[in-house]
């Protein structure tokens, strides 16, 4: 390790931990690495834009976020929320297994787990504290942690991003996270239905069954949006970005035309919101590629994969360490920069190991998913506890159980594979 | 009577939006135009998937140079609050200074590679890089223009908007 690396390195944690925005900080290391070993500093610019060039895979990112933001801003998640209502409200604590319910429905057209919280999270928040039925701290966290599906049932914007470093198949991946994103969701139904006998929560007056069919109906043309997108890249119709660029038209053919529910002035306006988020998401990008530049110079990789062979882990001792690093990680970083920086670092002792790399990826995925939850940095606190109005100690008083419930699915996939490679393999994307 | 600052700056980032807005309609309608013309048309385009990366690349700096400001990016943000108020103000402008000054020092190499790419074009399309490019170089002067501003005077911190 040099000491431009360990400069590089004191740059982007200084400015980090100031409260410099992470994916600026990342290029500014860069630059102090190149500057440092007398290189030419247009190379920072050179690996950012011939990187993002070379990366046709990374727009079905934008086209995900704009995706989503159409059908929150398009009542498609009112509509998914009455359907969920119909079939689960009837039970005890019903309203907590329908925010659920919404989830992974959502989570089949969305690939953001902010995406689900601020739609379908928020609207079943206020359903849930109407009357006072369920304390605000418990409904948002419910919102919270059935927020954190939308990434792991497909689509998935993480995926998307993982693909991208590891070269392992976007198709395979979202295939891999079918089962753990439903088993996620079973798991937080079990907490629910726990909570809900302890604390006597009500009962829902029950939906006739002779309505469903109509709410059903109502419903019918959001819910054929995984079929479209799906269908379509693993029939080999679409590219994974050209899917992604679909199912954007297709929810806003739905919230314009045919719900009218979007006018051009809302349009403008989540058009302006997917672009703000994608200069978001995609500086962090950028910061990576500089970042993932120095490492290789530094052979930092090949470092970090004969640590690991040293330890004579075995792929499961090895998932294991990185589960328990990640879970600690996730606490301090975001998504992106955990995806981008540091799995790199480890898909070398993966492939070594003999660790599946799309088995790797849904668990280090689900893993990051429950970092969204973990302060001090859990992004999904930051934002439900600012739209709720409800303080963050309060929401993860009641998340703890959720947290539980999923960590437990977490080394569920980790110590079953197949649980992921099931339908990767029927497929034929994993052999 | 509104202060210069008070009309210029909403005007200013109403239109950057609107840019803004206007890149992304572009990024999703190049798209929408490939899967067109390859399967209503049977006639596959190359210049759309050209044109839809070099939006994206434009979506990425322009809204880094001039519509999502400092304080919307993803940063961590446990560390600064502990202190009190006036060292929380000091850190946040080392900080600031420092990613400034870093930006600032790569800016002569950034100008450089952007002059020199403009000798190559884009495989399809035909365009320099050097311009496709050069909103690069207009986000980095504004990150450099955006820290100093916030060191003279703090923002307030808002949400995280990362797309997670």
């Amino acid at each position: 390790m040099s000491g431009a690396f360990l400069l590089m390195l004191g740059v982007f944690v200084g400015i980090a931990l100031l409260r410099g925005p992470i994916g600026l900080a990342m290029i500014a290391g860069g630059i102090a690495y190149l500057g440092a070993t007398g290189q030419d500093m247009g190379l920072a610019a050179e690996q950012i834009l011939n990187s993002l060039f070379g990366s046709f895979v990374l727009i079905a990112v934008p086209m995900f976020i704009f995706a989503a933001n159409v059908m929150n801003a398009g009542s498609l998640s009112e509509r998914i929320y009455a359907l969920a209502h119909a079939l689960m409200g009837r039970f005890r604590g019903g309203l907590a297994h329908v925010n659920v319910l919404a989830s992974v429905i959502f989570s089949g057209m969305s690939g953001s787990a902010i995406a689900d919280a601020v739609g379908p999270g928020m609207v079943e928040i206020e359903m849930m504290c109407k009357d006072n039925r369920y304390s605000r701290p418990f409904a948002v966290a419910v919102s919270a942690a059935s927020a954190t599906i939308g990434p792991i049932i497909p689509p998935s914007i993480p995926m998307v991003l993982y693909a991208l470093v590891s070269g392992a198949s976007v198709g395979a991946l979202f295939l891999g996270g079918v089962v753990p994103g439903l088993l996620m969701a079973a798991s937080m139904m079990l907490v629910i239905i726990w909570i809900a006998r302890r604390r006597k929560f009500p009962v829902e007056a029950p939906v006739p069954w002779r309505d469903i069919p109509r709410i059903f109906v109502r419903t019918l043309l959001p819910l054929l949006m995984p079929a479209v997108l799906l269908g379509g890249i693993y029939s080999g119709v679409f590219t994974p970005t050209e899917a992604a660029a679909v199912a954007a038209l297709y929810a806003l053919v739905l919230a314009l035309l045919v719900y009218r529910a979007l006018d051009w002035k809302g349009l403008a306006s989540v058009l302006a919101e997917s672009a703000r988020s994608t200069a978001v998401v995609g500086i962090i990008i950028c910061g990576a590629f500089v970042f993932n530049y120095v490492l290789a110079t530094e052979q930092i990789p090949a470092h970090v994969a004969e640590w690991f062979t040293s330890l004579a882990l075995g792929p499961l001792g090895f998932l294991l360490v990185v589960n328990l690093v990640f879970l600690v990680l996730g606490c301090l970083l975001d998504t992106t920069t955990l995806l981008l920086v540091l799995v790199p670092l480890l898909l070398p002792v993966a492939r070594a190991v003999g660790v599946d790399l799309v088995h790797f990826g849904v668990v280090i995925i689900v893993n990051m998913m429950i970092g969204l939850l973990t302060p001090p940095y859990g992004v999904l606190l930051f934002v439900l506890s600012g739209l709720a109005g409800t303080p963050v100690k309060e929401i993860v008083r009641e998340l703890v159980p959720f947290i539980l419930a999923l960590i437990a699915v977490l080394f569920l996939i980790t110590f079953v594979p197949s649980l992921v490679l099931a339908l990767p393999e029927l497929a034929g994307y994993v052999r | 009577m509104l202060s210069r600052k008070t009309w210029f700056v909403p005007g200013f980032r109403r239109w950057a939006d609107l840019i803004g807005s206007g890149i992304f309609a572009v990024l999703f309608l190049s798209l929408v135009v490939q899967v067109v013309r390859r399967f209503v048309f049977g006639a596959p385009a190359a210049w759309t998937e050209e044109l839809a990366t070099i939006a994206f690349v434009w979506v990425i700096f322009w809204g880094t140079a001039f519509t999502v400001p400092l304080p919307t990016h993803v940063a961590v943000d446990f560390v600064v609050p502990r202190f009190a108020p006036s060292a929380r103000r000091a850190l946040y402008a080392l900080g600031l200074a420092a990613l400034g000054g870093c930006f600032l020092w790569a800016l002569p190499g950034i100008a450089d590679y952007l002059g020199f790419m403009l000798r190559e074009r884009t495989p399809v399309l035909d365009w320099p890089y050097g311009v496709v490019y050069s909103i690069f170089l207009a986000a980095a002067v504004m990150v450099v223009l955006r820290c100093l501003a916030a060191i003279v005077r703090p923002p307030e911190r808002s949400e995280p908007s990362a797309e997670a």
